[in-house]
């Protein structure tokens, strides 16, 4: 007898070719073309770009015995980072996100779960490993170019892809077995520490115990050495990689329901760069909500004031996590700052961009004020006054990051003067911080004027540009407020008036500060004035005529 | 809507539903207080309560959409979200969703034969008649107005067999020739001897049934019969002198 399972797999696999064609057949090959083109130029501008920033200057004898030393337990650390990540995905219902449609219409009908969701979860194996694959390849093959008496690059480049495609593998298979397990958020958290924890002790520790992941590193540096140990670590990952493609069936049809509806929002805003709403869904993907008892009541002398008050209040209400996560961005962006001052200078982009997010979660007030356009708008006070008095807790509250910056920062350099400085520089930092994620709030707001539509009379190439900087400004702001530390390197370097030289470059980050805050009070008059300009120009005239 | 159960397990003699001490709580925020239910099969129910007395979460519970944090259910005696309860239910959840890429029609084919109805376009093309959707059949349901997509949902809800009918606000958005028509579907379906529960305000509806439930704040206050019962009491917010602190039954 026939059994309604196989019936139904049936209709799934007839109406997955079905559609399939469908896709094929509405497909616009001019735009295919497009994105390939598109993703091969940015891919190989990329590349060229991290070759300008490797060089080809050859490694000394001393930086390759660094190299065989530090390559397996840092690549480990990476691997680590992304399993820790992949666990705490798979206990918020990921990696898989169907659509909506599949949710209520396959899932709830008589058919094997599994079978339905082991096609989407080899695909999210193929696309993280092929991804992982690119990346370790690329990274492998460039430091194969500095490698005195280096073997065929093809070998780096080999190496390189089976360990990315490793840590792409990881991933995906951490999620899987941590939602088709269920295990509890708690029990993800303390397995994804205990691992990465081991992991950053034995590469912080610079010991010869092995960490859980040095099999990754180990693996990359195929081209020089073979270890029987690291390929009996690829064959675990490839066994549990298919023990967890067996778990899928086991999964949380509410977890999945949550996810396909929002997955599907959460590209549409990605591909907006609406980071707002990219932050508010993935918060949302996380279950990550609000407090609804304060941590303490707002004193009555804070909320004097009734918008620095709401701020307080808004801060009240954050989760435990949010703050953790914060504080680790905290550290993360300290970290890198004392690493950019010993001399890996891209590290700068890294603590700006941690700063970045922490400021987006800490302008939460503002964002808040930003969400509620109508509600705005209806008050009796003028826009740009509100948002600039929004500032006042996100600033204040930014400076509490400070003294774990400061703690982070002397464990690195214990000296005296790194209190000094780390207060000095890390108050611009976090500041800048806040400044980018305020931006990036304020400008997400709608103008009043209505001159939203304005930049759709603009050619493409005009209004794309105009979209790319808009995106990357705020960032950008952020980054900049980091680079004093850059100052305070070359000050030493050269034996220069260290302390002038940082206090100049902070105090350009200081007028950069104090014009973002000037932008958030007169931005709608400042639109207004160029409105104003521009629609009393002659040709606007003559056009109007 | 016709109900040939070739290729599907056999029904079994159980009650259509079976909720033991259900609840649902997000952290620490309770959705859904304890909650045990028993429905028998071909029972007619109107499952009623304000915004957010827990209509929706006890639907959902119920058709294994979301996970009960404690508790248990089952449908017509298989453990809610088995291969054999998904054959045996129906649920019509109040937010209609749809693939973009598929016609109404794909829809019904997709939707009959994953649940292994080989001869469904005579079905098929009666529920869209029925519902005044047969000339759309060709277009895309994910672009339809409100109640062109509830009127989709209910088609696609009535395609397949079922012994458990579960409905959610299933006349938000419908015009009165819809609301006609699904009324006639829910009496049909009890009329063949299936169970049909609906969570609904409309009284239209509820003066049909002879048992209704109701909840407010998460707790079951009411299950009991119809007669003698202002149903607007069982709807508001707070209850009148506490007068349906308990189970009617």
């Amino acid at each position: 007898m026939v059994t309604s399972a196989t019936i139904g797999i049936d209709a799934l696999h007839a109406m997955r070719t079905d559609r399939r064609k469908h896709r094929v057949e509405e497909m616009d090959w001019f735009e295919a073309l497009y994105r390939v083109y598109l993703a091969a130029f940015l891919g190989g501008g990329a590349i060229f770009f991290l070759s300008g920033l490797v060089g080809d200057a050859t490694f000394t004898p001393s930086d390759m015995a660094n190299i065989h030393t530090h390559t397996p337990h840092v690549l480990g650390l990476i691997t680590a980072l992304t399993v820790f990540i992949g666990l705490r995905s798979g206990a918020n219902g990921g990696p898989l996100a169907v659509e909506d449609a599949e949710v209520r219409h396959v899932l709830m009908a008589p058919v094997s779960h599994a079978q339905v969701l082991r096609h989407p979860a080899i695909q999210r194996f193929r696309t993280f490993a092929f991804a992982g694959a690119i990346a370790g390849g690329t990274a492998n093959q460039l430091l194969g170019r500095r490698v005195p008496d280096a073997p065929a690059l093809g070998l780096f480049a080999l190496y390189g892809a089976i360990a990315g495609a490793i840590v792409g593998l990881l991933f995906v298979a951490s999620a899987l077995l941590a939602h088709g397990l269920g295990l509890a958020r708690w029990m993800t958290t303390a397995i994804a520490t205990i691992l990465f924890g081991w992991q950053v002790a034995v590469t912080v520790g610079d010991t010869n115990i092995a960490g859980p992941f040095d099999f990754v590193g180990g693996m990359s540096m195929g081209w020089s050495r073979v270890h029987f140990v690291d390929f009996v670590g690829a064959a675990l990952v490839l066994i549990l990689s298919l023990l967890s493609i067996t778990l899928v069936g086991r999964f949380s049809l509410e977890a999945l329901a949550r996810r396909s509806a929002l997955v599907s929002q959460l590209k549409f805003a990605v591909t907006l760069q609406d980071v707002r709403t990219v932050v508010l869904l993935r918060r949302q993907l996380s279950q990550e909500h609000m407090r609804v008892k304060p941590w303490v009541k707002v004193p009555r002398v804070l909320r004097r004031d009734v918008v620095v008050g709401r701020g307080f209040r808004s801060l009240m209400h954050f989760p435990l996590r949010r703050v953790i996560r914060m504080k680790l961005l905290n550290i993360t962006a300290a970290a890198a700052l004392v690493l950019a001052w010993r001399g890996t200078t891209p590290l700068v982009v890294v603590a700006g961009l941690s700063l970045f997010v922490l400021g987006l979660d800490v302008v939460e007030p503002l964002s808040q004020e930003v969400d509620q356009p109508d509600r705005t708008d209806s008050l009796p006070l003028e826009r740009g006054y509100l948002m600039s008095k929004h500032l006042v807790v996100p600033a204040l509250a930014s400076l509490f990051f400070l003294p774990a910056g400061v703690v982070a920062a002397f464990i690195m350099e214990p000296q005296a003067s790194t209190v000094a400085y780390a207060v000095l520089l890390g108050i611009v930092a976090l500041l800048g911080g806040v400044a980018g994620a305020a931006i990036n709030s304020v400008k997400g707001a709608p103008d009043p004027l209505g001159g939203a539509n304005e930049g759709l009379a603009l050619p493409p190439e005009v209004s794309g540009m105009g979209t790319v900087i808009r995106s990357a400004w705020p960032p950008a702001v952020s980054i900049i407020a980091c680079l004093p530390v850059l100052a305070l390197r070359y000050g030493v370097e050269n034996q220069s008036d260290i302390l002038g030289n940082t206090l100049r470059a902070v105090g350009g980050v200081v007028i950069l500060l104090v014009l973002v805050a000037g932008w958030v009070r007169q931005r709608d008059a400042i639109h207004a004035y160029f409105r104003n300009i521009k629609s009393s120009s002659p040709s606007s005239t003559t056009e109007s005529n | 809507m016709a109900r040939t159960r070739q290729n599907i397990h056999a029904p079994v003699q159980a009650a259509a539903l079976h909720v033991s001490n259900v609840a649902k709580s997000y952290g620490t925020s309770p959705a859904l207080d304890p909650i045990t239910l028993e429905v028998a099969e071909g029972e007619r129910i109107a499952l009623i309560g304000h915004n957010g007395s827990g209509k929706t979460t006890m639907m959902r519970i119920a058709a294994g959409l979301l996970d009960a944090s404690q508790g248990s259910v089952s449908i017509c005696g298989h453990a809610s979200g088995s291969l054999s309860a998904r054959a045996s239910l129906s649920f019509i959840a109040d937010q209609p969703t749809f693939y973009d890429d598929l016609t109404l029609w794909e829809h019904m084919e997709y939707v009959a034969r994953l649940h292994g109805v080989e001869e469904w376009e005579q079905t098929a093309a009666d529920l869209l008649d029925h519902l005044g959707l047969y000339d759309r059949a060709d277009e895309m349901p994910n672009r339809f107005s409100r109640g062109l997509k509830q009127k989709s949902a209910i088609a696609l809800g009535f395609i397949r067999p079922f012994d458990l009918l579960l409905v959610d606000e299933p006349f938000v958005g419908l015009d009165a020739s819809g609301k006609e028509a699904l009324l006639e579907l829910l009496a049909s379906a009890s009329e063949n001897g299936s169970t049909v529960i609906v969570a609904t305000h409309e009284l239209g509806f509820v003066h049909t049934v002879k048992r209704i439930v109701a909840l407010r704040d998460g707790r079951l206050v009411y299950d009991g019969p119809t007669e003698g019962i202002d149903v607007d009491s069982l709807v508001r917010t707070e209850d009148p002198a506490g007068e349906h602190d308990g189970e009617g039954k």
